[in-house]
């Protein structure tokens, strides 16, 4: 289960400034399949996207929006030992379908004082990752000696994007962004950046930049959070 | 349509995450990961990142035909150390899985070569 916002700064050529937090989203996932002999895994998340929760001068919707989602993951490790230095790859995917709950919006027009409607489309939500772990290549294929800084990174890049599906609004069918960028994978912390490219005009017409701290909080707070529910069951005897 | 730029924060993630897991992952080894030593190093030592439960971790080494050549493991604090005795000239495999001070369970593998 996660939770989270964003915060956004949003500069528009000719009408200055906006800052604000977007929608609160949530993230219910279980992970049916996880095999660490054939490096695979698979899972299933409700996301949702808690409508007026959020700034509606960044944009944040009025609306909540449903988004049931699968996701796989698979590690290169099965390739021969002749490529071996490709073993440290993993490709990611994921798909979803975005329902709004509300099939349209109604708002008041600031200059024509007329009540206006737009359609809340519904998406197909699609994207991916290839990603080349350091961590892995020093752990499992060959520690080649890199201080210890390198062999903590994972660069990688990602895409995400959304196509229109139904309850069309007019605007380009699919957007989204390629988001090239490295992750720092410490003990008790990982720490990224990825730069955010958008794949057509209709997504943006500048480069941005996103940071994401993700903390263990069972590493950090051993003796509470972290702390297992049922300890005594879990722990051998005797200790 | 908006055209922006823009620059966001993640603030806040609360929760399980499996994106990427700390727990007890191993930090190095001695024979190094994928490397070639001269002669029998007489024992494996794994150093990991956590502290282990010594009764639910192990491990086991196993020559180019599939032979456990491991003769026994003792373990202490987050450092594993498996006898496997004389070895002959070829390649090894270790197998290790743990189970982390933290309740979590992690496994690996990798490869070493004894002699040219």
């Amino acid at each position: 289960m996660s939770v989270g916002d964003t915060w956004v700064h949003l500069h528009e050529p000719g009408d200055g400034n906006h800052d604000g937090f977007d929608d609160l989203e949530t993230s219910f996932k279980y992970q049916f399949i996880s095999s660490d002999a054939h490096e695979f895994a698979f899972s299933a998340a409700l996301d949702v996207d808690w409508g007026g929760t959020g700034s509606s001068s960044i944009g944040a919707e009025p609306f909540t929006t449903l988004t049931p989602t699968v996701f796989a993951g698979k590690g290169f490790g099965f390739l021969p030992e002749n490529l071996k230095f490709f073993k440290p790859l993993a490709l990611t995917a994921q798909v979803g379908y975005a329902v709004p709950t509300q099939s349209s919006t109604t708002a008041l027009d600031a200059q024509t004082g007329l009540l206006t409607s737009s359609p809340n489309p519904q998406f197909l939500v699609w994207g991916g990752s290839l990603q080349y772990s350091f961590p892995y290549l020093k752990s499992s294929v060959q520690d080649l000696g890199f201080p210890n800084f390198i062999n903590r990174l994972v660069p990688l890049v990602e895409f995400r994007l959304e196509t229109q599906v139904a309850d069309f609004n007019g605007a380009e069918r699919t957007t989204g962004t390629v988001n090239p960028g490295v992750i720092y994978v410490a003990n008790k912390y990982q720490l990224g950046f990825e730069a955010i490219i958008p794949v057509n005009r209709a997504s943006g017409d500048s480069v941005g930049v996103i940071g994401q701290l993700h903390l263990y909080l069972d590493d950090i707070f051993p003796n509470s959070l972290g702390r297992p529910l049922f300890a005594a069951a879990s722990r051998p005897s005797g200790q | 349509m908006r055209t922006f730029s823009f620059v966001a924060l993640f603030l806040m993630i609360v929760g399980f995450s499996t994106a990427v897991r700390a727990h007890a992952m191993l930090d190095h080894a001695n024979p190094a990961v994928g490397s070639t030593v001269g002669s029998s190093p007489g024992q494996v030592t794994l150093y990991f990142t956590q502290q282990l439960e010594p009764k639910f971790s192990g491990a086991e080494v196993r020559n180019a035909s599939g032979a456990r050549v491991d003769k026994g493991k003792s373990i202490s604090g987050n450092v594993m150390r498996i006898s496997v005795g004389a070895l002959p000239a070829g390649a090894y495999t270790v197998t290790w899985h743990v189970l982390s001070v933290d309740t979590h369970t992690t496994q690996g593998s990798f490869g070493f070569h004894v002699g040219r």
